[in-house]
């Protein structure tokens, strides 16, 4: 069950006993962007995709829990009987509201944060933390099944100004469209920088 | 909420489009000109690519400290909270490790193709399924006859695959780390502006030239010292530590002792540093003692590496 994770307690509660996701919810939002199936999950992972970067780039502190937020509110409103002509622009408005709701319920924490010292991203100390990660990430990548680690690692190979054509021709081989190439390179890299984090808290490689 | 965004002549293409992009990533922007942005990539995915490739090449020019002292001010701002943060560090600490290794891409990429995808994409069609026919006859005359000896030739075949398989794959991951060492050791020395230059290396215990090679010591024609980082492979338990140069010669060309172990989050390390003056292009072996309490000493690791000038 996907339950919202906006809100107040009392308004959380409420909302399930309003309306739950359903599988037929979830069927008629797939069959909104696209009527194959296959196409359909593609569009919805893009949209997510988009939906992650958007929250992201407007300082949300938790832009996975706003961007299945907001899937779960367009869902909801295809379920009760919306039409929607563009799935894209229509989740933008959804999105642009979960925010604003996010920013508000944080803003006393952001009160309480900006009292402290800000969290500095000066050159010197981000090449120390990365420094600090190149170890994990070398065990954590071990984890990965072999085919993964050569994704990640051809995904990553060449410099910026190469990195672009080569990650078309890198698509092209796998028969996959870019997009669903940054999307599954998306994937291990929050699987890796998850597993990083493990190893930072524990002091010691994984295994 | 539900209305047509960004006509399709609004492509986001021109210079002063991407300058914009640049802008909204490191929030350098009007709230009109950040929805004008929003708008565009919601409904346009090549827009939403190239925002993501700008990022990309935003965070590799700050890195590599390219950006104007505005532009820096403004995406440390950004950038200088989680989960920003947490993924410009990830996104670099990547490309650390995999920028510029050597190529292998088709070869490397077929690994992760599946072969039925590969077969997919061989053209043309008609090729392609008379190849098929071809190969069903041929492969059900010969499972035919030789049933018992092709599992056994096949079941040996796929057994050398999978350990040629196996072997590149480990000579693939040591040549990444060897790479990931290399560069970081790079990085570090084109960091160091000021006088003394001393380039920073980190070796890890036990690299034998049997196993990939000795770590390859590229010193910077400015060097007057090089740093090791000596990563260790034991716990301790010595009053303290000594470490001794060898060439390849078996000559000791360089001692220090009293040397104490530091914790890190990467384990412990102790830290030497060794006049450049001193290392001519060669193999050396660097080992590592530990004094025991009764002032016995004992061998604790050893470490190999190649010089180059």
């Amino acid at each position: 069950m996907v339950t919202s994770h906006m809100g107040t307690p009392t308004q959380r509660g409420a909302r399930r006993r309003e309306w739950q996701l359903s599988e037929r919810a979830l069927e008629r939002f797939l069959a909104a962007l696209d009527r194959d199936r296959d196409a359909a999950a593609e569009r919805y992972e893009q949209i997510r995709s988009k939906l992650l970067r958007f929250f992201e780039w407007r300082g949300c502190a938790y832009p996975d829990e706003c961007a299945d937020e907001t899937i779960t509110r367009v869902i909801r409103k295809i379920d009760e009987g919306d039409t929607i002509q563009d799935p894209d622009s229509y989740c933008y408005g959804v999105a642009r509201l979960v925010l604003l709701e996010a920013l508000k319920q944080r803003e006393k924490e952001r009160e309480a944060l900006s009292q402290m010292p800000p969290l500095s991203a000066s050159v010197d100390e981000v090449q120390l933390e990365v420094e600090r990660r190149l170890s994990c990430l070398r065990s954590c990548m071990k984890t990965l099944p072999a085919d993964q680690q050569t994704l990640i690692a051809e995904y990553y190979r060449h410099d910026t100004g190469q990195r672009i054509d080569a990650r078309k021709r890198l698509a092209a081989t796998l028969g996959i469209g870019l997009n669903a190439l940054r999307i599954r390179a998306h994937r291990l890299s929050e699987r890796l920088g998850s597993c990083i984090g493990d190893c930072l808290e524990h002091g010691a490689a994984v295994k | 909420m539900n209305r047509p965004v960004a006509p399709d002549q609004d492509r986001m293409d021109s210079p002063a489009d991407e300058a914009l992009l640049v802008r909204y990533l490191i929030g350098d922007c009007s709230d009109e000109e950040r929805t004008r942005v929003e708008e565009r990539f919601f409904s346009d995915t090549d827009t939403f690519d190239r925002l993501c490739e700008l990022e990309e090449e935003l965070v590799a020019r700050y890195a590599r400290g390219e950006l104007r002292a505005d532009e820096r001010v403004q995406f440390e701002r950004a950038y200088g909270t989680p989960p920003r943060r947490d993924r410009l560090i990830l996104n670099l600490a990547l490309g650390r490790i995999f920028a510029s290794t050597p190529v292998s891409s088709p070869e490397a990429a077929s690994i992760a193709t599946p072969s039925w995808r590969r077969w997919l994409t061989f053209e043309p069609a008609a090729a392609r399924w008379a190849l098929a026919a071809a190969a069903v006859v041929l492969l059900t005359g010969v499972l035919v006859q030789f049933r018992q000896a092709e599992r056994l030739r096949t079941s040996l075949g796929q057994s050398q695959q999978d350990a040629a398989a196996l072997r590149a794959r480990l000579d693939e991951a040591e040549r990444r780390v060897a790479d990931a060492e290399r560069q970081n050791a790079t990085s570090q020395q084109t960091a160091q502006t000021a006088s003394p230059v001393i380039a920073t290396f980190v070796l890890t215990p036990g690299l034998t030239r049997s196993a990939r090679g000795p770590a390859r010591v590229n010193v910077p024609p400015a060097a007057t010292a090089l740093r090791f980082r000596l990563t260790l492979d034991f716990d301790g338990g010595y009053s303290s530590l000594r470490a001794a140069l060898r060439n390849a010669a078996g000559d000791s060309v360089w001692t220090q002792g009293g040397l104490q172990p530091q914790k890190t989050t990467d384990g412990s390390v102790v830290t030497v540093t060794i006049p450049a003056a001193t290392l001519a292009n060669g193999e050396y072996e660097l080992l590592l003692q530990g004094v025991l309490k009764n002032n016995s000493v004992e061998d604790a690791a050893t470490y190999h590496f190649t010089v180059a000038r």
